[in-house]
């Protein structure tokens, strides 16, 4: 794939990424602090299986600063980033040992997305957020494995795409 | 069902069962990390204490004795969270107090 190919994709992306983020803000919530489906992430996991770590950070951290400029505060960022960054550490390691499917490498993301969030309450907030970290790591793994099919049937599909 | 398959469904077992392990320690060591010390009328007392003693008076005012059962399981639940008892912790004590008529 060309250069020029490779930048105008992880730009739409880029901006399939905010646009979730931005529908997943009108989606009602569970009611649990930090829960949420986790939509941006399918971009993210779209960037990181057709390109490298690499385009999937930058997918991740224009979405998370464009998020924060648009309709975030700046402890929300925060969250967001250690999440993000958590979420991408775990999925690039999960896909390098090539042993799971991107279902299974999004089931790890987005838990790892909630721990990240959580360590990011722990120090801003202290231990009292700590009872979150159980519901947060189920509803993690139930959306990420969501995320995750959905992400392997685009992922197979643009591929195919690709190939033609 | 491919081997990848079969991983991430492994994982997803694994991490649902790490968070219920989780929820259940962390349960633990809010129930059992330190003991119930509740203050009646100046005096600080264990929920063992309170199991053994025959009277608690707060302020004056007589709220239970031996004989009579005079806090119904509410008012001791809500007595110990005014007095910023967890709510695990007011249950327990509640539930002392109550086999103690």
């Amino acid at each position: 794939m060309s250069k020029t190919k490779k930048i105008a994709l992880c730009g739409v992306l880029a901006g399939l990424a905010f646009a979730l983020s931005y529908i997943e803000m009108l989606l009602p919530t569970p009611g649990i602090i930090g829960a949420k489906l986790g939509l941006a992430n399918l971009a993210v996991l779209v960037a990181l299986y057709l390109f490298s770590w690499r385009e999937a950070a930058a997918v991740s951290g224009v979405r998370i600063l464009l998020s924060w400029l648009m309709f975030g505060s700046f402890t929300g960022m925060i969250y967001s980033l250690a999440g993000g960054i958590l979420s991408l550490l775990v999925m690039a390691l999960l896909k390098k040992i090539d042993r799971f499917s991107p279902a299974g490498v999004s089931i790890a993301g987005g838990v790892g997305h909630n721990i990240g969030q959580i360590l990011a309450a722990l120090v801003l907030l202290g231990t009292g957020v700590l009872g979150y970290l159980p519901v947060l790591i189920i509803l993690g793994a139930v959306s990420g494995a969501i995320i995750g099919v959905v992400a392997l049937v685009l992922i197979n599909a643009l591929r195919k795409a690709g190939k033609s | 069902m491919s081997s990848k398959l079969k991983s991430d469904l492994l994982l997803f077992i694994a991490i649902v069962l790490v968070a219920v392990l989780l929820f259940a320690g962390i349960s633990a060591l809010k129930s059992d990390g330190t003991t119930v010390v509740i203050t009646l009328n100046g005096k600080t007392y264990t929920e063992v204490e309170l199991s053994k003693n025959v009277e608690i008076s707060v302020d004056g005012l007589l709220l239970r004795t031996a004989k009579s059962g005079l806090w119904t399981p509410p008012a001791r639940m809500g007595f110990a969270r005014s007095r910023g008892v967890s709510r695990n912790r007011a249950s327990r004590l509640s539930a002392c107090l109550a086999g103690w008529s």
